[in-house]
């Protein structure tokens, strides 16, 4: 009962947190980098954020025992993954990083598109932008909510 | 092929190594580890959550503002 009560509040949260987090990508849809307004609707989340993650790490959570993080060194939702699975990940990270830096490094930007090129390309048009905020803003909020 | 092309047929099969990998550990059941899993362990300590906040803080600022 009380694990129904905890989930049907867990869901009702998400669907707060999504239609909040395409507001903002509204409000943001609306304004363009190396603005005033641009400046301010991304300073605030970023407020926000940082905010919250300080409450967060300082203050134990309530009946955790694994201390103010709220994890042990041997959580095994939080051990590192070894093996060859494992390896895959940062194998793919360098891959991405090494492309990065080499776009990075060559000209014309054009003929080189780096990442941020891209999420230009994304930005462009209203419903990219607001995609690109509430995604990231799902992530601020997935690390605050660690 | 002009090298813009090329450059975004690299970017394009990465972001599909990504995808593959990310499905095959979602359909696996926990054998695999996903992105989910890296990030966990990325930012299980207050180090990692830190330098994850401050990535996430870049990355917006990035993006949406400058």
């Amino acid at each position: 009962m009380w694990r129904r009560h905890q989930g049907a509040r867990g869901r009702r949260r998400i669907a707060a947190g999504a239609t909040v987090a395409v507001a903002w990508g509204v409000l943001v849809s609306f304004t363009h980098p190396f603005t005033w307004a641009a400046d301010v609707v991304t300073a605030v989340p970023l407020a926000v954020v940082v905010v919250a993650t300080v409450l967060r790490v300082r203050a134990p959570r309530l009946g955790d025992a694994a201390g103010p993080a709220g994890v042990t060194a041997t959580d095994p939702a939080h051990a590192c993954p070894r093996g060859r699975r494992g390896a895959v990940w940062p194998a793919l990270a360098a891959a991405v990083g090494g492309w990065e830096l080499y776009c990075y490094a060559s000209a014309p930007r054009a003929a080189h598109p780096t990442l941020s090129t891209l999420v230009d390309l994304l930005d462009a048009s209203r419903a990219g932008k607001i995609v690109a905020v509430a995604a990231w803003l799902g992530f601020g909020a997935y690390l605050v909510a660690r | 092929m002009t090298g813009r092309q090329a450059t975004l047929l690299v970017w394009a099969v990465l972001a599909a190594v990504v995808l593959v990998f990310q499905l095959a550990a979602v359909m696996s059941g926990g054998r695999r580890p996903g992105l989910g899993t890296m990030v966990r362990w990325l930012t299980a300590g207050r180090v990692g959550r830190c330098v994850a906040v401050l990535a996430w803080m870049w990355l917006g600022w990035h993006a949406f503002a400058r």
